[in-house]
């Protein structure tokens, strides 16, 4: 009887495990890069396209990304962005993720272009 | 976590839990199978309430994913509808519903007709539960997987479970004493129903878990979430324990006649049903929250 309460609560534990987080990201959380072609984050669940987000913003807080993120049809977990040529300077990713379930995630970090 | 938690996802939170009540109270009060014109009644409002719930956490969900503030999230939603999988399975879930509302309304005179009625309102809730099992975690294995199949058994089993148990202890409370063989064939019905699904609900809960967790187990003691997580795990156990009692102990005086051991059965049901609706609304608490460990 203790493993099937045991097994009662893993279950419900299992289902609040319905949000995506980054698992990788490129540039990574504080690093210091070259100019990067552009941002790529790989979550650890399948994003929705049309409501996952990515940008990137420069020390003044003005969006540097003109193109528009996208998640790869091919691998749904990986959602980036493409990058003008960026110039010196500390620069913010904002990221929101809508899980296949539609929960919703965000987060942001810093990188540094030197 | 739950402190910095908008309320959005609280009132997200308030529709799920009545949103999954109400279905366990349609599922329940259909597998006790007793009750007449009252329980036909109680199967309407309960699927009422639930398409009702439905609708109102739409726009919320569309709040959410959009990113948007309430009121400008009716713009969103037609993108939710048909730009995602939470959009297909919410229009999925609410036909479902809706055909289940028709399926127990509709009056039919011929036996082969009301059986065929009973039949697709029976098809028409599995179909509720796949759409429900496909807007949690294991949909992000893809529809029709094994997790979301098995998920979908699990969320049938715990609704039903759930179901009769409540059904019995409030709305069809007056059917156990109003006939005297009623008593005793009332509650080993519900005993039976509920063991089964009891122990289809352990079985693919065991097997969700496997999947879910891996094996990894999460600040229970010191988290807002690990402890709601342990408070509904004593809620169930104590769920547990009351059902036992009542199928060993008070379901044999039943059949042996003991006239007190009926109101201590409906008693001890009351408090177990009470504690179902816990577990049902905890459940909701935690499926809309982000566990301690990966927040």
């Amino acid at each position: 009887m203790k493993l099937a309460v045991f097994g009662i609560a893993l279950t419900f534990a299992g289902l609040a495990f319905a949000h995506v987080f980054p698992q990788k990201q490129e540039p990574g959380a504080g690093a210091t890069v070259t100019s990067p072609p552009a941002v790529t984050i790989t979550f650890d669940g399948p994003l929705e396209p049309a409501f996952s987000t990515l940008t990137v913003t420069d020390a003044s807080g003005k969006q540097a990304n003109t193109a528009k993120a996208s998640v790869d049809p091919q691998r749904p977990t990986v959602m980036s962005v493409a990058l003008p040529a960026l110039a010196t300077g500390r620069y913010t990713v904002n990221w929101a993720a809508v899980a296949a379930d539609g929960h919703r995630t965000h987060g942001d970090y810093k990188f540094d272009v030197k | 976590m739950l402190q910095t938690i908008d309320p959005l996802v609280i009132a997200q939170m308030a529709l799920g839990a009545i949103a999954d009540i109400a279905f366990a109270i349609a599922l329940g009060a259909t597998l006790l199978g007793f009750g007449g014109l009252t329980r036909k009644r109680v199967v309407c409002v309960a699927l009422i309430t639930w398409l009702a719930a439905q609708g109102l956490y739409l726009p919320l969900q569309a709040s959410a994913m959009a990113g948007v503030p309430l009121d400008e999230a009716l713009q969103a939603i037609p993108l939710v509808i048909t730009q995602s999988h939470f959009g297909l399975m919410w229009v999925l879930g609410v036909a479902a519903g809706l055909v289940a509302l028709v399926a127990t309304t509709v009056k039919l005179r011929a036996a082969g007709a009301r059986k065929a009625a009973a039949g697709v309102f029976a098809m028409a809730l599995i179909i509720a539960a796949f759409a429900h099992a496909g807007t949690t975690h294991a949909a992000d294995a893809g529809d029709f997987s094994t997790p979301e199949l098995v998920h979908m058994v699990h969320l049938l089993a715990t609704a039903g479970w759930a179901g009769v148990v409540v059904t019995a202890a409030w709305p069809l409370r007056r059917w156990f004493a109003t006939t005297s063989g009623g008593a005793l064939a009332y509650t080993t019905h519900l005993s039976r129903v509920a063991t089964l699904t009891f122990a289809i609900a352990i079985g693919t809960g065991f097997a969700n878990a496997y999947r879910g967790l891996g094996g990894a187990l999460l600040p229970l003691t010191t988290s807002l979430w690990g402890t709601l997580l342990i408070a509904k795990l004593i809620a169930v156990s104590g769920a547990i324990y009351i059902g036992a009692l009542n199928r060993f102990v008070y379901l044999q005086r039943i059949r042996l006649g003991d006239l007190l051991a009926l109101p201590a059965f409906v008693r001890l049901l009351t408090i177990e049903a009470a504690l179902m609706i816990v577990v049902l609304v905890v459940a909701a608490i935690l499926g809309h929250s982000i566990p301690a460990a990966t927040g």
